[in-house]
């Protein structure tokens, strides 16, 4: 049975949800079905290609084997659970007249809030000890009491400087994602949903049906303010 | 999830609140009898129904009263009702705004 599986990389961003859907979809599509996921790659059944609907829900616990809770009670109302990536819970559905995983977007902004506040304590943590850095070797290359220190910084520069570089280009990359979490978050707290497919099939012809994902934005594509009196 | 009080209830909490009004449900005969009441007008994916329970219940507004298997039963609080009363009271003062408004024109 392992023997079947395909592994593949992800090529989605862990926190871009709609993305995450779309690659999973397009890869059912492709009659790759998700099982699971390993440390370095998702794993895939093959069989037949179908349209499916998948649903990324951030969990907080990141176990694989820990199933979320939803996933005992979803099937009642035509979802299966599927496995987990990272800290998502994929969902799936082939019923083209089940109803949306989420059909209250200020609900589902609910989901995120632990994510977030997780995400943005650790991207706290990451600016503080980048700004450390940065203040350690200004200041060893300022004062000349630092000489032992400034040897070292001045022996592997290159090096110093490339692992520095790096650390920078990554906690700004983690800035804009949890940035973008946020912004997420407080557009659904708005009431706006994330674009996704019509509840009832997945038209050929729509943009949840092209591969369309962003590699890199956790944003949404397109939202407009539910209609409703109520939110 | 977090400490951060509900604002105003959006239509799928209202109902969800409606649903335990009168009887324990679990979370399937809630989402039924919201498909029911509103002659299938609001759907309620699993995502949003268990999240809703999830929060209900952090918020005290839904009590966990027991537990057969996968099966949660819930009960409503005297703060649930209380917020489920202000909350039809808000919206009845809504339609008479609209109704006085009508009349007049």
């Amino acid at each position: 049975m392992s023997k079947d599986i395909v592994r593949k990389p992800v090529p989605v961003d862990f926190l871009d949800l709609d993305g995450m859907e779309l690659w999973l979809e397009e890869m059912a599509a492709k009659g790759l079905h998700f099982q699971g996921s390993g440390v370095l790659f998702a794993h895939f059944l093959p069989g037949a290609p179908a349209q499916v609907r998948c649903h990324a829900e951030p969990t907080p616990d990141k176990r694989r084997d820990v199933i979320p809770g939803q996933a005992v009670d979803c099937g009642d109302l035509g979802w299966s659970y599927a496995g987990k990536i990272g800290w998502l819970a994929v969902f799936r559905t082939s019923d083209p007249s089940a109803p949306d995983f989420h059909t209250d977007p200020v609900a589902q902004s609910y989901t995120l809030e632990r994510m977030t506040r997780t995400m943005t304590r650790s991207t706290w943590l990451l600016l503080a000890v980048m700004a450390s850095l940065t203040a350690f070797l200004v200041w060893s290359s300022l004062d000349s009491s630092f000489g032992p220190v400034l040897r070292l910084v001045g022996y592997s520069s290159p090096y110093t400087g490339f692992v520095f570089l790096l650390d920078l280009v990554l906690t700004l990359h983690i800035v804009r994602e949890v940035w973008g979490l946020c912004r997420l978050r407080r557009r659904l707290r708005a009431g706006m949903p994330i674009s996704g497919p019509p509840a009832g099939g997945i038209p050929a012809s729509s943009g949840r049906a092209t591969p369309s994902y962003s590699v890199s934005s956790p944003w949404p594509k397109s939202a407009e303010p539910v209609p409703t009196f109520w939110a | 999830m977090s400490k951060k009080a509900l604002g105003t209830l959006t239509e799928t909490m209202f109902y969800v609140l409606m649903a335990f009004l009168k009887e324990e449900r679990c979370g399937t005969e809630a989402a039924e009898f919201v498909a029911c009441k509103t002659k299938g007008r609001v759907r309620m994916g699993p995502g949003t129904l268990y999240t809703i329970l999830g929060k209900f219940e952090e918020e005290g507004l839904l009590k966990e009263v027991a537990v057969e298997g996968r099966k949660r039963t819930y009960r409503l609080t005297d703060r649930g009702r209380a917020l489920y009363q202000e909350e039809v009271a808000r919206l009845r003062a809504c339609v008479a705004d609209a109704d006085s408004e009508e009349v007049q024109s």
